[in-house]
């Protein structure tokens, strides 16, 4: 891949990852071919800010479990009154790297 | 997730499920209240009751626990199964609750519809909760 492309794709999509992620992903984006990009782009993507607000409002509910796709964790926040209301404040803490990491794993899913 | 993150959360909140229906039996005036939402807002999140469920359901009363909140009913269940499998699994040294979860997530994420009926089963349960005032 050009690139141009790569720093676009990183400068547009680089909230999305940990610092430490973006060397990786810069590494593995030249060395894939120009086709991926659409592919690339298409990947759902999560924004951690958004998530944290989803958090703040619905982490009792386990809302933000449910939207990062973890349905399991989700049932299990939601049964548990928000983990008894301990997890509900972790969670305020923890839930933007989960996102990241799940927008890593999301990415790499696509690349490979 | 990983095995065993997967199975040590599930025990710890097993456990913690177990001390407080312990806690809501033995002191009679009902254990703590643990739901944030309700201490912050004094309105019953869809989960409340669970435990009061539970300790009717204990006492033989399943009426009366469908009545308080049917959460309380599928807790129970998820309480009794949950360490039963994890601990067969231990033993015998296999991961089909790993793969069970696994397997749930996948076919979840790919029918949006039972995402949907879900949330309108738990927005229906937290209605009746606050009409009960639970």
């Amino acid at each position: 891949m050009e690139q141009q492309k790569v720093d676009m794709f990183l400068m547009t999509s680089g909230k999305f990852f940990e610092g430490y992620q973006l060397g990786a992903i810069k590494e593995k984006l030249t060395k894939l071919d120009d086709a991926k990009l659409l592919q690339l782009q298409s990947v759902n993507l999560k924004d951690p800010i958004i998530m944290l607000i989803v958090s703040l409002l619905g982490g009792h509910f386990g809302i933000d479990r449910f939207v990062l796709g973890e349905v399991g964790l989700g049932v299990a926040k939601l049964l548990t009154c928000g983990g008894f209301g301990i997890w509900t404040i972790v969670d305020w803490f923890l839930i933007m790297g989960r996102t990241r990491e799940m927008n890593m794993q999301n990415i790499q899913q696509a690349m490979y | 997730m990983t095995r065993k993150n997967l199975y040590i959360f599930s025990l710890v909140l097993s456990v913690a499920g177990y001390a407080l229906i312990a806690w809501d039996v033995i002191d009679s005036r009902h254990g703590p209240t643990v739901c944030l939402f309700k201490t912050v807002i004094d309105l019953p999140c869809p989960s409340c009751g669970t435990t009061r469920s539970i300790a009717a359901l204990a006492a033989g009363d399943v009426y009366q626990a469908m009545a308080i909140n049917p959460f309380g009913v599928m807790s129970a269940f998820a309480l009794i199964v949950i360490p039963l499998w994890i601990a067969a699994d231990v033993l015998r040294k296999k991961d089909t609750f790993y793969h069970s979860y696994l397997a749930v997530e996948r076919h979840v994420a790919r029918k949006p519809w039972l995402s949907f009926l879900a949330v309108l089963i738990v927005v229906a349960n937290w209605l009746w909760n606050v009409s009960k005032a639970l």
